[in-house]
């Protein structure tokens, strides 16, 4: 690490060796699409408690929470042979398929998209990147966002993360409108140019 | 408008949809707009921002208490599907080969329309590999029966369940092959008791919790009358208490019959199986079991 919360490519490339290697197929994503009895299961298992922490995100606790889970597993089945390995992780997919749906169940239900409001002390910190190093899994687009300008970074942070509107990232920051657009637009390309360069399909490998 | 404004105008778009979401109309501007954009840019976006929030999650899933029964829930739902999709043909022992087609066919499979011999148990064994593993073999009795001891000296009984369908072995290998091809897979042979329904018994059962899956094979269990009585099968989960044991089903042993093979339909999760018993119950099974008489054990995982 260099300061202390961001990483550098070079320390990135040498965790991602640490990464475990994916066999084709093998994620319950791939299964799922292969027909495979059990996979459905196997879902449910390996991902529940990721959707389960993004519900909480989109709608808190409770039956809302627990009823756009539901939703979000009924959505996979269906598009679970969309996942291509070389693309995406397969949470990242996940993730992906939530997120889609839990915008449509908000829209559908009260017109206006609001995710929950931004905790304070949100930044990744050292103490983060340590937990996520330890679970020895790949995260490679936190990489990717450490490496934006501090600017950047919170605009991604503050509009893609936390769902807020153009305007109140530049009210909260006190950028010019402009800024923050060009600022969130740049920051996504430059993360994708990071992940290409690192090859992001080397996740699914 | 020029080429860049068009792509600055289709990434606003899929950021907006993967933060606020589109209204019709603009979800129409934007699907008008991937059309023309090249395969590989039409959903980075949100692909980028999956990566994201799953590796942001990361931090909040390892302190995460889900809901009461979410999970089972949906492991029950996910597992009802999968029986469904099963008895429909998608899944099955089809599936199985495709997956299998390399180094894990270690013994040779019959074609589906080899016809195997109705009750030969040598054809049986000959045709599906069924993946031993060594510490769940063969519990001896005096190890299953101080289990089953255990269970009766219990007073809180378990839940109810079906009656599941019984399948005389007329075709055991598309059975005992989608379950024998998991990795999980458990076999373990019958202890009888001393109770007079087994007296003769042999056979065994296989479970996988990974595809919540089974079946039981018997010869020699007495054939019942299901008007008198009925067999029942419960599952020792180890984790969850060991007096409310998962009910696998009620079913029946015909007359006349060398060989029964008996799918498993357990009602609940089973997370990791140890223990299996067969008792001997009212007609339609019960929702407690008085524990008086059990026919078979099999000790699986200590």
């Amino acid at each position: 690490m260099q300061d202390g919360r961001t990483i550098s490519l070079g320390e990135w490339r040498t965790r991602r060796s640490r990464v475990k290697t994916h066999d084709p197929g093998s994620t319950p994503l791939e299964r799922v699409a292969q027909g495979e009895p059990g996979a459905m299961v196997a879902c449910v298992d390996a991902y529940t408690s990721l959707v389960w922490s993004l519900a909480r995100r989109w709608f808190g606790q409770g039956e809302d929470a627990e009823d756009a889970v539901q939703e979000v597993f009924v959505e996979l089945w269906k598009s679970a042979g969309r996942f291509d390995p070389t693309r995406a992780s397969d949470r990242g997919f996940v993730a992906m398929i939530a997120r889609r749906r839990f915008i449509d169940r908000r829209r559908k239900f009260d017109r206006r998209v609001e995710t929950e409001s931004m905790p304070t002390g949100f930044d990744i910190g050292t103490s983060e990147h340590e937990r996520i190093e330890g679970r020895v899994m790949a995260a490679p687009a936190l990489a990717a966002l450490d490496t934006l300008p501090e600017d950047r970074r919170e605009f991604v942070m503050l509009s893609v993360v936390y769902g807020m509107s153009h305007q109140e990232v530049s009210d909260k920051t006190g950028a010019p409108l402009g800024t923050v657009k060009s600022g969130i637009r740049r920051g996504l390309m430059a993360m994708r140019d990071v992940l290409t360069q690192q090859g992001m399909e080397e996740v699914g490998r | 408008m020029s080429g860049n404004d068009r792509w600055t105008e289709l990434e606003e778009l899929m950021l907006r949809r993967s933060t606020f979401g589109l209204s019709p109309e603009e979800m129409e501007r934007l699907e008008a707009l991937l059309a023309a954009a090249p395969e590989e840019d039409r959903e980075w976006i949100e692909r980028l921002i999956g990566e994201l929030d799953a590796e942001l999650a990361i931090r909040e899933e390892e302190d995460l208490a889900l809901p009461a029964g979410l999970r089972e829930s949906l492991l029950a739902a996910a597992g009802e599907a999968e029986r469904a999709i099963g008895r429909e043909g998608a899944l099955g022992p089809d599936a199985y080969r495709r997956r299998s087609a390399g180094p894990a066919e270690e013994a040779p499979v019959a074609p589906a329309e080899t016809p195997v011999p109705e009750g030969d148990p040598d054809q049986v064994a000959h045709v599906v590999p069924i993946r031993r593993r060594t510490a769940l073999e063969w519990a001896g009795w005096a190890a299953a029966a101080a289990i089953a001891v255990i269970w009766l000296g219990t007073s809180a009984g378990p839940e109810s369940g079906p009656t599941v369908e019984v399948i005389p072995g007329t075709d055991p290998m598309e059975r005992l092959l989608a379950v024998a091809d998991v990795p999980d897979a458990m076999r373990i042979e019958w202890t009888a008791t001393e109770d007079p329904t087994a007296r003769n018994v042999s056979g065994e059962i296989v479970w996988s919790d990974l595809v919540q899956r089974g079946f039981m094979r018997f010869r020699g269990l007495e054939a019942n009358a299901p008007d008198e009585f009925q067999y029942q099968l419960w599952i020792f989960d180890s984790e969850r208490d060991e007096r409310f044991p998962v009910d696998g089903g009620v079913f029946d042993i015909p007359a006349g019959e060398e060989e029964v093979i008996v799918p498993i339909d357990a009602r609940l999760p089973v997370r990791g199986a140890t223990f299996f018993a067969v008792t001997v119950e009212a007609p339609g099974g019960v929702v407690v079991s008085d524990r008086s008489r059990v026919a078979v054990v099999a000790q699986g995982a200590e």
